[in-house]
């Protein structure tokens, strides 16, 4: 083949550009750190990125939902304990008014003792989490439990409605969150107000029964608590799954994404070499002709 | 017998054809660098012999009378020079399509998991997830309204920049028809010049290197066909769409308003009437990218603003907001363009339904079924707002990859044939030593004849005259 010095000088560029174009290459994703910067890097990767990126992104939002979800049922497993705490208080004193040798005076200051638990029994229950009322169902702006005294008599409404707040645990997963407070607190309720009123009435066999029913209704309230334990016990679960998989989904992106800082510096130094000889080659070749031998 | 003085002139002619060599040759070295120069070779041949049979009868044969120079030609490869000007049209096409490809890229900025294009959409799903755990939480709803003004910013914002990309490109096509214009001009001109030229019987080599030159420069600006004739002089038209310069007559091209697109530029010949199709070039280049590879972006980000719009506003419209408002939309709009917050929600965030149900203030079960738009296909679409985007990223990511693997198959070839022209058109220095040793070798010889000749006959008056 005839060789022109214009094809020398322009395969000398060729070669010498191309080795410089791979070298600022390398050299990017050595200082981005990142093996894909463009979709066209490589699609499929980037297809892959996408959705690892949605997935973290659900990931996080579950993750909120979980942490969220288990300070509800914190709130939910105080207010239900604090109830359960008054209840064993007017219980003690039912048991001291079932004592035959008491005076009206003294029962009535019983019943008077009972109405103030009561009231802190309601106050409990009233709990709220972020504004919102725990023990309502859906209701969740309105205050659960109301009380109205008359004639030295406690009694206790239900505002709220009985449907379960409801959480997106996991994908596609609905789980119900919380406990409605028509759920065993009203019998609790009942039998606390039906104990003061037993206890103004005097009848030692009635205060007895009475017992009897707050045993009842202590039940009811310990399945409550069960099951609102039941229910943290699979958020803490969630959460805990949550996090192994938001450590292997951020591995896996990175993965793809970002480079290999091993790899992506042999691959520099590799071009590095390859361009520097170009270099040297280029600069040696051909720099006499035969012009340079005529006298 | 041969008269006296005839080797003289044979040595002459000898002298003047070497002459001309080394002239040529002196042309050849000084344009060793000229771009587009084709080095020229002289075509030496005998000079036609003594025929008179008078004169020949006597002799031993015809007598040769020397050499002389028939014709100075141009190393060329008319076939390479034609697969150079396809090549060009095709590769200036190709830079753009990959430019424009990598500029729509940027725009999305993916992958990236912090500050992507796609984190609008994911975030507006979170803030509804957000607000199914709190569905009366007045910042909740805020959270929702911003995220979705945000996503309907973002849709506006990258239709608004694929947009002024078809405007950009669109501005370029009136400087091409120009270029076009001039460049056609100058080829007829040129082939005007070649034409007298070949006409009485002579090479016009530095002339059919300009219009090589004035045809590549076409070539990139835009596909054409070229079509040499007998006397040097080039046809040249658009690929299937008529015919740029015939002879020494040139068709100028002009711009009219899109049958289609009126806001955009398309091309016509002027004086006749319709728009003509091109291909190729930096005009092929800039009309494509307008039209399908920024339109059809467009085109899918339309579908993607006007699926979430009514996946999102399918849910919500049946909804009930904390302040017992239902059936209002959450987005208005239909295009990527227009998409918009319903200002009635921007207005008053508690207009946003979280619950299927009124009066359920913990009821955030509507604002879970939007959440789970994430996760599951709108009624009637083939797959997640998600995997639509993403599906939308993967392909500009292939369509990116496969115009940058064309271009850089595309200069190699350029580069192959650039590679074979230079092997025969370019200058060779070495070469051109050679050939001068050669000449100049020549030339002294041709002296020396004529000196003994001079000797000899000179040698033979003065004895004889003696």
């Amino acid at each position: 083949m005839r060789i022109s010095d214009q094809q020398v000088a322009d395969l000398r560029n060729y070669e010498v550009n191309n080795a410089y174009d791979q070298l600022i290459q390398a050299q990017n994703t050595l200082s981005s750190g990142r093996q894909i910067n463009a979709p066209s890097d490589n699609p499929a990767g980037t297809g892959t990125a996408l959705s690892l990126q949605d997935e973290l992104a659900q990931n996080t939002a579950f993750t909120a939902t979980a942490n969220d979800s288990q300070s509800w049922m914190q709130t939910t497993t105080n207010a239900l304990n604090g109830v359960n705490d008054t209840l064993l208080s007017i219980r003690t004193l039912g048991v001291q008014g079932a004592n035959g040798t008491l005076t009206a005076d003294e029962r009535t200051a019983l019943a008077n003792q009972v109405g103030q638990l009561i009231q802190q029994g309601v106050q409990a229950a009233n709990a709220t989490y972020n504004g919102q009322y725990v023990l309502s169902g859906q209701k969740t702006l309105t205050i659960p439990f109301t009380t109205t005294t008359s004639g030295g008599l406690t009694s206790v409404a239900y505002q709220g409605d009985s449907a379960p707040i409801t959480r997106e645990l996991s994908p596609g997963l609905v789980s119900q969150i919380g406990i409605p407070g028509s759920n065993a607190l009203p019998a609790v309720f009942s039998a606390m107000s039906q104990l003061q009123s037993d206890l103004l009435g005097g009848d030692s066999a009635m205060i007895s029964g009475d017992l009897a029913t707050i045993d009842k209704a202590q039940g009811g309230l310990l399945l409550a608590q069960t099951s609102a334990g039941a229910i943290t016990n699979r958020v803490t679960a969630v959460q805990g799954s949550l996090q192994n998989q938001n450590t292997t989904l951020t591995a896996q992106w990175s993965g793809i994404v970002d480079a290999n800082f091993a790899q992506a510096s042999v691959t520099f130094n590799e071009r590095l070499s390859t361009y520097q000889a170009s270099l040297t080659a280029a600069g040696k070749v051909v720099q006499s002709s035969l012009m340079d031998f005529l006298k | 017998m041969t008269a006296t003085f005839s080797g003289v002139n044979t040595a002459l002619r000898g002298l003047e054809a070497e002459q001309i060599a080394m002239n040529v040759s002196g042309q050849n070295t000084a344009n060793a660098s000229t771009p587009g120069y084709s080095r020229q070779m002289v075509d030496l041949q005998t000079t036609d012999p003594i025929s008179d049979p008078a004169l020949g009868a006597a002799g031993p044969g015809q007598m040769g009378t020397g050499v002389q120079v028939a014709s100075i030609t141009r190393a060329h490869d008319s076939f390479v020079q034609q697969q150079v000007i396809y090549q060009n049209g095709q590769q200036s096409q190709l830079q753009t399509q990959s430019d424009t490809l990598a500029n729509i890229s940027q725009i999305f900025n993916e992958p990236n998991s912090t500050a992507g294009f796609g984190t609008l959409l994911s975030n507006f799903f979170t803030a509804w997830q957000g607000l199914a755990n709190n569905p009366t939480d007045p910042s909740q709803q805020a959270v929702v309204a911003q995220r979705g003004a945000d996503l309907a910013g973002g849709l506006n914002g990258a239709s608004g920049s694929l947009q002024k990309m078809q405007e950009q490109n669109n501005a370029e096509i009136g400087g091409f028809v120009t270029q076009i214009n001039t460049l056609t001009g100058q080829i007829a001109t040129l082939n005007q010049q070649i034409a007298e030229v070949t006409a009485v019987g002579q090479q016009p080599n530095d002339l059919k290197d300009k219009q090589d030159n004035l045809v590549n420069q076409l070539s990139q600006v835009v596909g054409v066909q070229a079509t040499y004739q007998a006397n040097g002089t080039v046809n040249v038209s658009l690929a299937g769409s008529g015919t740029l310069v015939q002879g020494i007559q040139s068709h100028q091209l002009t711009t009219v308003p899109d049958a289609v697109q009126p806001q955009f530029t398309a091309v016509a010949f002027q004086g006749q009437p319709g728009q003509i199709s091109v291909n190729g070039g930096s005009l092929g280049g800039a009309i494509t990218a307008r039209d399908q590879t920024l339109g059809g972006q467009l085109t899918t980000l339309n579908t993607l603003a006007a699926n979430i719009a009514s996946a999102v506003n399918n849910l919500q419209s049946t909804g009930y907001g904390s302040n017992g408002a239902t059936g209002i939309n959450f987005f208005v709009g239909t295009s990527a363009a227009t998409l918009a917050l319903n200002p009635v929600i921007a207005a008053d965030n508690t207009n946003i339904a979280a619950s299927s149900a009124p009066n359920e203030p913990g009821d955030g079960s509507l604002a879970t079924k939007i959440s789970q738009l994430q996760e599951t296909p709108a009624a009637g679409q083939p797959t997640t707002l998600q995997d639509q985007y993403n599906a939308m990223i993967t392909q500009l990511g292939v369509n990116g990859q496969q115009a940058q693997t064309n271009l850089t198959t595309g200069t190699l070839v350029l580069q192959q044939l650039t590679n074979q022209q230079e092997s025969v058109s370019s200058v060779s220095l070495n070469e051109e030593a050679s050939n001068l040793m050669r000449y100049q070798q020549a030339y002294d010889a041709a002296t020396h004849v004529m000196s003994i000749m001079d000797q000899t006959i000179s040698d033979m008056i003065n004895q004889l005259g003696g």
